[in-house]
C-alpha cells in the first residue's frame, strides 16, 4: 500500500459524518430527531427546512458550537470541537469586530491561531485580493455596505485554509441582486480552494444554484425530509439560472418543501 | 472653512449672551434688593478677593487635584482589576458583586470616621474617600460591558477555538471600551467631589497641604464670603479638567469605530 493507496482511500471516507444525531434543548423539546448523513470530501451540502427545523443548530453541532443530546459527529476524522483550523465558518449578519479594520478582521482567526503579525497580514491581503476588496484593508466595518461586509466575513472564514466551510444563512438579509453576485463568487472560491461546505439557507434558489446535495428537513422535530442530488455540473454561472435542469430542480426541492410545509 | 469657523462662533454665542444676561440681573438684583455682601457678593468683589487669596486658592487647587489623581487611578485600576476577574468567573461575580452594591450603598459620609481613624487625618484618607466615591461606576459599567460581549461574536471565537485570556484580550474587552468610558466620564465628574468632601473632614495643613475643600473651611470660618464663592469657581475648573480628559481619552479610543462619533466624519 503506497502513500497513494491510502490517501484514494482517504477521500473516499467521509469528511463529516453524523450517526443518529439528536438535540433536545430542554426535556421533551426536540430539536434534532435522529439525523444521520455522510459527506464526502468536496461535497457542498444545502440544509434547508421550515423555521424550526433545527437547521442552524445542526450546523453548530458541527462546528462543535454544541454538543449533541444523543448520536455522534465526526469531523475531519476526529470531535467537532477539535476541528479548528479545519474549519471555517461564516455567521448570518457578517459577524465582524467593529473596532478592527477590514485587515485585522480576517487575519483574527490567524492571530488566535498564533500565527505572527507579518504572516498573518500577507495572507489577509490575499484573502481581501481574491473576494475584491484590496482597495479597503484599512476601512472599518461601519464604514462598508452589507455585501461588502459580507465578502470580509467570508474571506475570514477562509483565511485558515480550511477544509470544512460551514455557512449560516449567510446572505439572507442581502438584496437579491447582491446576494446572486456573491453565490457566484462563492463557487468560484470553491473552484479555486476545493474545500468541502455545509449551508443553512431559506432561498431554494440559492440551495439549488449552489449546492451538490440537498437536505430537506421537517420541522418539530427536525428530521431528514428528503436528500436529493443537484446533478448541475460545476462550475456554474449566471447562466445556470437559466437552465432548463435548474428549473427543473427548483420545482422539485419546492414541492419537497410544500410536502412539509415549508414554503406557502 | 469660513462656515466651520462661523459654526465655532456660534458655538459660544448663546452662552455668552446668557452669561451676560445672567451678570445683569446679579447686579441688578443685589443693587435694588440691598444684599449685603456677606449673603451675595458682586461679581467683581468675588474676583477681587479670588485674585487677593490667589496663592491659597492655587496651592489649595494643586492638592486637591492631586487627590483627585490619587483616587481617581486608584479607582480606575482596582475596578478594573476587579471587573476583569468579575467577568471571567461566574463564581466570583455572584459571589462578590452583592458586597460591592452593599458597599455602594453605605454612604461615604458614614464611613469617613472609620476611614480617618485607619488612614489618619490628610492625604491617605482623602485619597480612599475619593477611591470609594468612583469606583463603582468604573465597576458597574465595566463589569457590564464585558459580560455582554455580543453572542454571535463569542460563537466565532469559540470556533476558532480561542482561549478564555484570547476571549477576554480581543473580544471582551474591546466591547467593553464604550462601557468603560461611560463609567469613567461618571467616576471623573465625581472625583472632586470626593476629594473635596474628603478634604473637609480629613484635610488638615496650612498653606501648601490645605486643599481647596479645607480652604473653603477656613474661610467660611472667616466669614470671606467673596472668596469662598471664587473657591467655588476655583473647584469648577478641577471638573472641567477632569471631564474634559476622559471625554479626548473616550474620543480617542472610540472615534475610528463607535457609532456614538459617526457624525464626526471620519
Amino acid at each position: 500500500m503506497g502513500v497513494n493507496a491510502t490517501r484514494a482511500a482517504d477521500d473516499r471516507r467521509a469528511l463529516i459524518s453524523l450517526q443518529g444525531v439528536s438535540k433536545e434543548f430542554a426535556p421533551g423539546q426536540v430539536v434534532l430527531d435522529d439525523i444521520s448523513a455522510e459527506l464526502p470530501r468536496g461535497e457542498f451540502l444545502a440544509l434547508i427546512g421550515p423555521s424550526g427545523c433545527g437547521k442552524s443548530t445542526l450546523l453548530k453541532l458541527i462546528a462543535g458550537l454544541i454538543s449533541p443530546s444523543a448520536g455522534s459527529l465526526c469531523v475531519g476524522g476526529g470531535a467537532p470541537s477539535a476541528s479548528e483550523g479545519k474549519l471555517g465558518f461564516v455567521f448570518q449578519d457578517a459577524n465582524l469586530l467593529p473596532w478592527l479594520d477590514i485587515r485585522d478582521n480576517v487575519a483574527l482567526p490567524l492571530k488566535l491561531a498564533g500565527l505572527p503579525r507579518a504572516q498573518r497580514d500577507e495572507r489577509a491581503e490575499a484573502m481581501l485580493e481574491m473576494v475584491g476588496l484590496s482597495h479597503a484593508l484599512g476601512r472599518y466595518p461601519r464604514e462598508l455596505s452589507g455585501g461588502m461586509k459580507m465578502r470580509v466575513s467570508i474571506a475570514r472564514a477562509l483565511a485558515t485554509q480550511p477544509e470544512i466551510l460551514l455557512l449560516d444563512e449567510p446572505f439572507g438579509a442581502l438584496d437579491e441582486m447582491t446576494r446572486d453576485s456573491l453565490n457566484e463568487e462563492l463557487l468560484r472560491l470553491r473552484e479555486l480552494q476545493g474545500w468541502t461546505g455545509v449551508f443553512v439557507t431559506h432561498s431554494v434558489a440559492e440551495a439549488v444554484f449552489l449546492a451538490s446535495r440537498i437536505m430537506v428537513l421537517s420541522a418539530n422535530p427536525g428530521r431528514i425530509h428528503a436528500l436529493l442530488d443537484i446533478d448541475l455540473p460545476y462550475p456554474r454561472t449566471a447562466h445556470t439560472r437559466t437552465d432548463g435542469d435548474y428549473h427543473a430542480y427548483l420545482t422539485e426541492v419546492t414541492r419537497s418543501l410544500h410536502s412539509v410545509g415549508g414554503h406557502d | 472653512m469660513a462656515r466651520r469657523m462661523n459654526g465655532i462662533l456660534a458655538s459660544f454665542t448663546w452662552p455668552l449672551v446668557v452669561g451676560l444676561l445672567f451678570l445683569g440681573v446679579w447686579y441688578a438684583a443685589v443693587t435694588w434688593l440691598d444684599i449685603p455682601e456677606y449673603q451675595l457678593p458682586l461679581p467683581h468683589r468675588i474676583l477681587e478677593e479670588g485674585v487677593k487669596e490667589g496663592p491659597t486658592l492655587w496651592s489649595g487647587l494643586l492638592q486637591t487635584t492631586y487627590a483627585c489623581l490619587l483616587g481617581f487611578f486608584t479607582s480606575v485600576a482596582g475596578g478594573v482589576v476587579l471587573s476583569v476577574m468579575l467577568a471571567l468567573s461566574d463564581i466570583a461575580y455572584r459571589g462578590i458583586y452583592p458586597y460591592i452594591l452593599m458597599l455602594k450603598m453605605t454612604p461615604v459620609i458614614v464611613l469617613a470616621p472609620i476611614i480617618i481613624i485607619w488612614f489618619g487625618q490628610g492625604i491617605g484618607s482623602i485619597t480612599v474617600i475619593t477611591f470609594l466615591i468612583c469606583f463603582f461606576p468604573i465597576v458597574a459599567n465595566t463589569t457590564m460591558g464585558l459580560r455582554s460581549a455580543d453572542r454571535g461574536l463569542v460563537d466565532l471565537f469559540r470556533v476558532y477555538g480561542a482561549s478564555r485570556w484570547q476571549a477576554m484580550l480581543h473580544l471582551r474587552i474591546p466591547a467593553a471600551l464604550p462601557y468603560f468610558f461611560t463609567g469613567l466620564k461618571i467616576a471623573a465628574a465625581l472625583t472632586p467631589i470626593g476629594a473635596l468632601y474628603g478634604d473637609t473632614v480629613a484635610g488638615m495643613g496650612s498653606g501648601a497641604d490645605a486643599g481647596l475643600g479645607f480652604v473653603v473651611v477656613i474661610f467660611s470660618s472667616q466669614l470671606k464670603v467673596p472668596a469662598l464663592f471664587a473657591a467655588a469657581f476655583t473647584a469648577c475648573a478641577i471638573g472641567f479638567l477632569f471631564v474634559g480628559l476622559v471625554n479626548l481619552l473616550s474620543w480617542w479610543a472610540l472615534h475610528r469605530w463607535h457609532d456614538a462619533y459617526q457624525q464626526e466624519g471620519n
